[in-house]
């Protein structure tokens, strides 16, 4: 199973706008990637958590894992055709929108790097934290979200 | 691209975190010559750090291009001396990982990335 994972302001997307954002990302993927299902879990950043050319941020970064040596005209044109989806539901510019597909193995590598500066404790905090925060999302049928503070 | 991630073992505030943030964006852009468009700070708060860490920061930044090992080096140096710096603690307590990946695999403005040192031709497209 293949993740995409999405960074946002906190607050600056509605439940059913994160909904439909999840369907294009999905349907971006199945057309362009890879018919595997795609998870995708958000991540919420707080206020004065996040910059940009040195103001605060409006960007939203989408990350996407492929196979390894996925073919890159395959990766253009997912990109942009999420790029595109993406901007029309929320009418934000594009160059508030870092979109990237990353090979499997360089995707764990990024993945993984918030476990590995973490210590044995933060490790086994923040695994609670994201499972109990996914584990309510399921609950609520809403997208799988969490904050990135422990 | 970049987007640095800062691990916070305590509490930041907005302001501290405009400060640490300018000074990622200034050692960025004048170590590596890219535009400050491009770069991403965000920061995370309450994380356990191994080590006796008080700030761990990744960043994530393309690869290639005129990026080779000693600028690399050079980047991570700078970005130790200056986050410290800015963060008012000392250079010990700062722990960075920059990890590369191609600029093909990454877009922004609609457009694919350009390869490190093309980034003028890019911002001036039409």
């Amino acid at each position: 199973m293949k993740k995409a994972l999405v960074m946002i302001q906190s607050g600056q997307f509605s439940v059913d706008q994160q909904t439909e954002l999840e369907t294009v990302i999905r349907t971006a993927y199945r057309e362009h990637v890879s018919p595997e299902t795609l998870t995708v879990i958000w991540s919420a950043v707080g206020t004065g958590k996040f910059f940009t050319n040195y103001a605060p941020s409006q960007t939203s970064i989408v990350s996407a894992e492929c196979d390894n040596g996925f073919p890159q005209a395959q990766r253009v044109a997912y990109l942009k055709a999420l790029a595109s989806s993406w901007s029309s539901i929320t009418g934000q510019h594009l160059d508030s929108l870092m979109l990237a597909l990353v090979d499997t193995d360089q995707f764990k590598v990024i993945a993984d790097s918030t476990l590995r500066r973490l210590s044995l404790l933060g490790r086994v905090r923040f695994a609670v934290h994201v499972a109990k925060n996914l584990l309510l999302a399921k609950l609520r049928r809403q997208p799988l979200s969490f904050s990135p503070d422990l | 691209m970049p987007v640095y991630t800062l691990a916070n073992r305590g509490a930041s505030n907005a302001a501290s975190n405009q400060k640490i943030a300018d000074a990622i964006a200034d050692i960025h852009c004048d170590t590596t010559g890219a535009p400050p468009e491009f770069v991403n700070v965000l920061f995370m708060d309450n994380h356990p750090l191994k080590g006796g860490a008080t700030l761990s920061v990744t960043g994530n930044v393309r690869s290639g291009g005129n990026r080779n090992q000693e600028l690399t080096n050079t980047l991570r140096e700078n970005l130790r001396n200056g986050i410290a710096h800015a963060a008012g603690l000392p250079n010990s307590k700062v722990t960075i990982e920059l990890i590369g990946f191609p600029a093909s695999w990454g877009m922004e403005g609609g457009e694919i990335l350009p390869e490190p040192g093309e980034e003028a031709e890019w911002l001036n497209r039409s």
